[in-house]
Formats: C-alpha cells, structure tokens, sequence
C-alpha cells in the first residue's frame, strides 16, 4: 500500500487523473496494448493470407482457366485452318491434314470439357461455353461434308466449308474471345490484389505503434521507468509484422510485375496463334470463294496476319516476313483471279502440295509462337510461386497471428509486472 | 419457225416490258394476276424476256459477221498478241471452274478455246482471267480482257456499256426441288422457302409469284444447295445451267422443266470494237453448225436439262 500510494502521489500529473486510479488505468493501457498487438497480428494475417490466396489463385485456377479458353479458340481456328487448307490441295486431303484436324478438335472437346467445370458458379461464361458445345457437332458436321464433297470434286464443299467457317469465327470464336477477355481481366486482377502494397495493413501497423508509444509513456509517467520489456516485446512484434509486410509488398511488388510481363507475353502469342490459324483460312477461303466474297476474305486474311506479328509496329522477326511475303503474294495473286497460282503459292503443288508453298513458313512460325508461348507461361509459373513464397504460402496466416499473439502476451506481461506493484 | 416465234416473243416482251414501266412497282405476275407466272412462262416462254430486256432487241444487238472482221484493229491487235485474253469464271460448276488439274473448265470455256482455235489455230492460245460478276464490263470497258464469256445475259442496260455476240445460248430461270417433292412449279412452292443469289432478277421473281413464295437471299448459290440439303429451302431458282452445275452434285434433285424466264447468254466484247464482235459472230456460227456447241452441251448438260439445239443467231444488219 505505501508503494502504491508512493506511486500514486508521485506519478499522478497534476490535475490529471483524477477520475480514474493507477490499477484502473493501467488495466485499460494494458486492455488498449493487447487490443492493438493482436489487431495488427490479425490484420497482418489476413492481409498476408489475403494476397498469398489471390495469387494462388490466379495461378493455378484464373490463369488455367485463361489459358484453357485461349488454347480452346486457337484449337477450334487451327481445325478451321486445317480444313479449309486442306480443301485447296485437291480431292483427297492429305493424311496429315487430316490428323491434324482430328487432334484440333479432340483437343478442343477436351478443353470445353475442362474449361466448363473449372467455370461451374460463373453463369456467364458457363453459358458461352454451353453454346460452343452445342455448336461444335454442328461445325464437324458440315466440315465433314464440305471434305466428303471435295473427294467427289463438287464445288458445294466450298460453300459448306464457308457455312462452317462463318460459324467458327462467327459465332463459337466470338463466344470463347469473351470468356477469354473475362479471364484476362480477372487475372489482370488477381495479379493486382496479390501484388498490391498493403496499405491498409501498414496503416494498421504504424497505428498500433503510436498506441503502443503512447501506452509506453503513460507507464512511464506511473512507474518513473522508462521502458517496460513487455510494452517493447509488443513493439517489437509489431515491427516485425510491420516489416515483413512492407519486404513482402516490396519483394512481390517486383515479382509480380515480371509476372505481369510473363502474362502479357504469353497473352500476346497465345493471341498471334490463333490470328496466324485465321489467316491461313481467310486465305484458303478466298481461294474458294474466287471473288463472289467480294474481298472480304482477303481484307479479313491481312488483318489476321497483322494481329499475327510478334513484334507489332515494326515489320516482324524474319518468321513473320517469311509468312507475311508469302502471303500476301498468294493473297494478290487470287485478288487478281489467278487461282491456281495462288493455290500453289499457298500450299505447294504436284508432289509437294501440302508441304510447299506457305506451308513451312507458316509451320516455323508457329512453332516459334507455340515455344514463346511455352516459355512464358513456365516464367509465369515461376513467378507466381515466388509472390506465394514471398508471402510464407500457406502458413502466412498462422504466423503473423502467432507474432501477434507473441506481442500481446509480451504486452500483457510487460503491464501486469506494473500492476503487480499494486496487489 | 423458231426465229418467227423468237421475233414474236421479242414484240411481246416489248409491249410487256412497256406494261411493267407504265405500272411502277408492278412485275409481270401482277401485269398478268390471273396466269401466274411459272404456268404462263411455261406455255409463252418467249413473253417472259421481257423482265430483263427493256426497249431493244437483245436478240438482234450484233453485227453479221463479214470477211473483212479478220482484218479489223481489234481482232489484228490479239493476233499479234498472240494470245487472246478472256474473262471468266471459276466457280460456276459446268460453265467456267477451275478442275481438279487447276485448268479451266466448263461449257463457256469450250468456246474460248473454238475462239483460240479460230484466231491462232492452237485451242490454248487463251489466257483466262477470273474475274468476279461486278468486274466484268469495268474489266472490259479498261480493256483487261478481249472477250468476257462467262453466261453473262445480254439486257439493254449492258448493251449501252459493251457490245455482244449473237445468243451463244438461250438460259431459262427455272427451279431445283428435291426429287421426291412433287413439286412442278414456283405455283407450288406457296408460303415456301426459295433460295436464289443476292440481286439477281430470280428475286424479284420469286417476290412477285402469284404464290408468294418466300425468297432467301445469299451471296453464293452455292450456299442454295446447302440450304437445300439441309432443308432450310424448298428450292432454287437461277439460270437453269447453273442449276444444271447444282442437280449435278446431289441426284436427289432435279431442274424443272418449266421456264421462269429467259437469259439470252452473249459473249461480251468492249463497245466499239465490231470487228471482234463479227468475228466471234463468224466462229460462233461454225462452232454452231460442225457440231462443236452440240458436243460441248452433251458434255456439260445434256444429263440435267435434256436435249438442246443451239439458237438460231439474228443479228441487227438483217
């Protein structure tokens, strides 16, 4: 009691305190400590999990699902390509073409397949998906004509190859592009909530330091001790989860824009892929049509092949000249009416008909675009894993609310040694 | 007898043509309300030109040919040349496509090459331009080509832009049904679906039936065949050597015998130049008489349309 009333008549500031006793106040300094440790621990843990959850997830689901749509609009306008290529050579398709073609669409069933259960939850792109399920029997129906007409060397395979095509690129791709622009955003998005500086957190960090500051100078003034361990164990804890937050946003904050640039990359030739697929069929097409489109055809072919270079703006890696030469020499020579030409510049004739002509041009570029692609989307991969690990995975959630809890029992322990003088 | 009756048919496409103008937005069917069109066409076939033949003899546009053709600017001018150069088509099937060999083919072609044989004695001394139907008297009129053969109608309206030969052939606009329909005639096809080619005379037609068909428009009448064999159409209407292309690549369909109208095909020169259309008159006229025409028909479509005799040539200087 005579320390307690020492304290008392030595620590009370003059005209303060008077509503409140010391015990009384420093069970609120020590309640208001507690508060505030475990608040930035919660918060931190939150954040942490937060992010490392939306980067998780626009790895492994946002993004595969991304990429499941666009590898499903570039299967369906390489089947397209490969068909109506195939019509050119002559009445029996070669046997690669249509190997080819097969794989296009088996692949393309497997990827609705997946892409529709991944989707399960979101209407709109569930009910895209739906009607390119519903349109892909129609489409290998008339394309399976248009073939078995081209062995009897009738001309109406080129108008049910067109009626195929206009479905395609009329309708399924159009509908797959919006599931795919959805998917972009929301991993443009994903990649912006996992890389974003925490904010929020850091504010809530900083504030519990000045409450922790404040508490510590009001046990100051009733101890006449400057610090109190447990108030500076809290302040450390506090620390710690504040710098862990800001590394994390720095660290990620570099991780996530190479990610962002791995995803622009692979968006970009995913993108030029199926632009090359649609180029090869509007210059098939206008081959077939042989000017009733009223140039359509070809006015669609060289804004494909633009949207095909990997370097827009300039003229193009050597590939895309080599394929950019070829075919706009085979696109004049049809707009001139030279047909036959056109057919053999585009793929080959007499025994290397399906092999010459645009053909391996056309097949070296888009190997080249296929290994960009690849290689982007292993560093995306990649990067993402390391936002993840940045975040201490998984377990982030757990760890910041252990500092906190760390803090506020450091806090609880520093106060109570106070108000043990008391008992 | 048939130059009689195709002199007739003239007067009286005449007079309808000039009934159709008095009456702005009245085809022939409204002209005649009580005959509908198809029955009307079927038994007056001749009458029927009139839809597409104006205020001139589309059956009499063209000089007779004479000896002094062969010496003409025109015709000198390509056998310099060496070679004669002729605007087609390639996706006509029977008339003027490319074959599975990639060369030309059909029944317009056989005549570029009498035309070649004639000019150069060697049949392939032709160059074949395709060329697309819009580009057909601009490719004349700049002078891209000598000769434009390819089933192209000869109306007033391309008269007063090219000249053209003597009729090389006398089309009629019919119909391709389904072999099982039971169907006779556009009368029967009421309420119907019926597919023919974006601005062609087939779609008026096909509006002003007294049956009120419903006429389905495409750019390619090859899309017509598709949508007849998905049962999207009940039929097609075009020139019946079209038909003759279609009916050849699916023999569940057949081209009925009755005419909707007539389409004089003429072989299209630049205008001015008479000594080319002379001459083309003059190989026309052996190529009808040795039996060139009557072969090359048999070979393109004999099987669809039946027999046929080549029309007899009129020419203006008669």
């Amino acid at each position: 009691m005579a320390t307690a009333r020492r304290i008392r008549t030595a620590g009370a500031p003059p005209g303060r305190g008077t509503r409140l006793d010391t015990p009384t106040r420093l069970w609120l300094l020590l309640t208001t400590a507690v508060a505030a440790v475990l608040t930035v621990g919660l918060v931190a843990g939150f954040s942490l999990a937060g992010r490392e959850s939306s980067a998780s997830h626009t790895a492994h689901d946002t993004e595969v699902l991304y990429t499941e749509v666009q590898n499903l609009s570039y299967s369906l306008a390489d089947a397209n390509a490969t068909a109506a290529t195939g019509l050119l050579i002559g009445p029996q398709t070669p046997g690669q073409f249509t190997s080819r073609y097969d794989a296009d669409i088996a692949q393309a069933e497997d990827l609705l397949a997946a892409a529709s259960q991944r989707v399960t939850g979101d209407a709109y792109a569930s009910a895209q998906l739906k009607a390119v399920a519903e349109q892909l029997p129609q489409y290998t129906g008339m394309i399976g004509q248009a073939l078995a007409e081209n062995r009897l060397g009738y001309p109406v395979a080129g108008a049910y190859l067109r009626q195929a095509s206009e479905l395609l690129t009329g309708s399924m791709l159009t509908e797959t592009w919006h599931v795919v622009k959805e998917q972009q955003d929301a991993t443009s998005g994903g990649l912006g909530s996992s890389t974003a500086f925490p904010w929020w957190e850091f504010g809530v960090g900083v504030l519990a330091l000045l409450v922790l500051w404040r508490v510590s100078r009001r046990v100051a003034g009733v101890s006449r001790r400057r610090f109190n361990p447990g108030l500076l164990g809290a302040v450390l804890a506090v620390a710690v989860l504040l710098v862990w937050s800001v590394y994390a946003a720095g660290a990620v904050s570099l991780e996530g824009g190479s990610a962002r640039t791995d995803y622009i990359g692979l968006a970009a030739a995913q993108t030029q892929i199926s632009e090359l697929s649609l180029t090869e069929a509007y210059v098939a097409l206008q081959q077939i049509d042989r000017g009733e489109d009223q140039g359509a055809d070809a006015a669609a072919a060289n804004t494909a092949l633009k949207a095909a270079n990997p370097d827009p703006g300039s003229t193009g890696p050597s590939d895309y000249r080599a394929v950019s030469g070829c075919v706009t020499q085979a696109i004049g020579l049809a707009a001139g009416g030279r047909y036959q030409a056109a057919i053999d510049a585009t793929v080959g004739s007499g025994k290397t008909a399906g092999e010459g002509g645009c053909e391996p041009a056309v097949g070296t570029l888009r190997a080249d675009l296929q290994k960009t692609a690849a290689a982007e989307q292993a560093k995306f991969g990649r990067d993402m894993s390391s936002v993840g690990s940045e975040y201490a995975g998984a377990a982030a959630f757990a760890l910041a609310l252990v500092i906190g809890l760390l803090g506020a029992a450091s806090a609880a322990y520093g106060l109570n040694r106070r108000l043990a003088e008391f008992r | 007898m048939r130059r009689i009756s195709k002199v007739l048919g003239v007067a009286i496409a005449a007079a309808a043509a000039a009934s159709a103008c008095s009456s702005p937005g009245a085809g022939f069917a409204s002209a005649q309300p009580s005959a509908p069109a198809a029955v009307f066409a079927a038994t007056a076939p001749a009458a029927t030109q009139s839809a597409s033949s104006g205020n001139c003899d589309v059956y009499a546009s063209s000089a007779a040919p004479s000896a002094s053709d062969a010496a003409g600017p025109d015709v000198a001018l390509i056998k310099s040349r060496g070679h004669v150069t002729v605007g087609v088509a390639a996706d006509q099937y029977l008339t003027g496509y490319l074959g599975a060999d990639g060369s030309e083919q059909g029944f317009d072609i056989d005549l570029a090459h009498a035309i070649s044989q004639s000019l150069f004695g060697d049949p392939d001394k032709v160059v074949f331009d395709v060329i697309s139907t819009d580009e057909r008297i601009p490719d004349l009129q700049a002078h891209k080509v000598d000769l434009v053969i390819d089933t192209m109608t000869i109306t007033c309206d391309r008269l007063a832009k090219v000249g053209f030969s003597a009729v090389y052939y006398e089309a009629s606009q019919k119909l391709l049904v389904e072999k099982s329909s039971g169907y006779t005639g556009l009368n029967d096809l009421g309420g119907r679906k019926v597919c023919a080619q974006t601005g062609s005379t087939s779609i008026s037609l096909i509006q002003h039936a007294a049956a009120k068909p419903v006429a389905v428009e495409v750019t390619d009448i090859s899309d017509c065949l598709v949508l007849l064999e998905e049962n999207k159409v009940s039929g097609i209407s075009t020139d019946d050597t079209i038909l003759a292309g279609l009916a050849q690549q699916d023999p569940n369909l057949e081209v009925l015998p009755a005419q909707l109208e007539t389409e004089p095909y003429g072989i299209a020169v630049a205008h001015g130049a008479t000594d080319l259309e002379g001459y083309v008159n003059g190989v026309l006229a052996r190529y009808e008489s040795d039996g060139g025409w009557a072969a090359s028909y048999a070979r393109w479509f004999k099987g669809s349309l039946g027999p046929a005799s080549p029309p007899v040539a009129q020419y203006s200087n008669q």
